[in-house]
């Protein structure tokens, strides 16, 4: 029986054996914990490069999707469903791939670009116009039910003025995070735009995409936008659950420091009791969707 | 009522944390900005264990070690979950 017990004792709890401090909490096994997380983060992140299949799960993320829910709210509203425009899908597209180069996270680029500029670019004139941006969820209806929670957002959904509406989904490093952007611009074009664009060819695609779109209707730029599968990693389990292992460690050890007072020579369990359960809480705001 | 000694340090630990947490959770769009609170938490922590201890006569390098590698620890896990 001891040889099951003092093993437990000795890594897990003040004990003659280590000198009153957890053998996990002291200063060599400390450093073994950052060897080892140096360790598993650079392999994962190697790992994910070659095998993405294998470390990570997909997300659900796509153009189709979002349509399709952004009209069933708007029809539930009693409005009118939006049609997929080609040319803001262009420049939500472009908007997109901008926000990736120039590694930022607003509606108006740091060089001064808004959003009006992206959609007049691509020869849109409109009477009314707007744009949500989301990042980092995993599925459409999470990025269309953040849309909704938000009452800006909601707003830009169901405006009744807008007819048409761009959407690009592109992957890409943003601010340093691996994640899927979500860019989707609102329009109503002028009288003498739709004036101009009323001819059968322009009439067809509007009506097909009403409500779901054809998945190859889309542009070449687009379809290239977007994802098929996107990697995720266990590197946050894996630091919640060393973070915890050690919280826990840290309160054994707290216990004893409390009952027994020993004296000894060692930085405070407390404090760091203190700093780890911090950090799990700041755990907790990680890697959450965004919306802008 | 008798205070003990140390809470004053602990009050101003906990204020530092939770100043950081609200950084931290004001930046939930920013990855790279919540990287940058955490790495100044940590440096924060590690100067708050040198103050500590060197009030209470009782710095030593190995305790000064082990709040730097507890902060090492600190950065390396949220370095995992931000950039996962």
């Amino acid at each position: 029986m001891n040889r099951f017990i003092f093993p437990i004792q000795h890594y897990f709890f003040p004990h003659h054996s280590n000198n009153y401090k957890a053998k996990s909490l002291h200063l060599s096994s400390l450093l073994f914990y950052v060897a080892l997380l140096l360790l598993v983060q650079f392999t994962v992140k190697t790992f994910r490069k070659d095998y993405p299949e294998i470390l990570g799960y997909a997300k659900d993320v796509n153009i189709n999707r979002i349509l399709t829910l952004v009209n069933q709210k708007r029809q539930e509203a009693g409005l009118s469903p939006l049609a997929l425009s080609p040319l803001l899908t262009t420049s939500a597209t472009n908007k997109g791939n901008d926000m990736f180069g120039n590694n930022y996270w607003a509606h108006i680029s740091p060089s001064g670009k808004t959003p009006w500029e992206f959609i007049r670019e691509t020869g849109y004139d409109y009477d009314y116009a707007g744009e949500n941006l989301a990042k980092s969820f995993d599925s459409s209806d999470q990025v269309v039910d953040a849309w909704m929670n938000s009452p800006t957002h909601r707003t830009n959904l169901l405006k009744p003025e807008y007819t048409e509406m761009g959407l690009a989904v592109i992957n890409g490093k943003l601010l340093g995070e691996e994640t899927t952007l979500v860019v989707q611009e609102f329009g109503t074009r002028t009288l003498s735009d739709t004036v101009a664009q009323i001819t059968p060819e322009a009439i067809v695609p509007t009506q097909a995409v009403a409500v779901v779109l054809p998945p190859n209707s889309f542009s070449a730029t687009t379809i290239n936008t977007v994802p098929k599968v996107v990697v995720y990693t266990p590197l946050k389990s894996i630091s919640i659950l060393t973070a915890e292992f050690l919280l826990v460690v840290l309160f054994l050890d707290g216990i004893y420091m409390w009952k027994f007072k020993p004296h000894r020579l060692s930085s405070r369990t407390l404090a760091h009791i203190i700093f780890i359960g911090a950090l799990i809480g700041a755990m907790g705001a990680t890697g959450i969707g965004a919306i802008l | 009522m008798k205070v003990h000694k140390h809470t004053p340090d602990y009050l101003i630990l906990l204020l530092v944390v939770l100043i950081s947490l609200v950084f931290f959770i004001a930046n939930i769009s920013n990855p790279m900005r919540q990287y940058e609170i955490i790495i100044s938490l940590s440096f924060l922590y590690i100067a708050w264990g040198i103050f500590h201890h060197a009030r209470n006569h009782d710095l030593h390098l190995k305790v000064v070690v082990e709040y730097v590698v507890i902060a090492v620890i600190g950065i390396l896990l949220l370095r995992g979950a931000i950039f996962h």
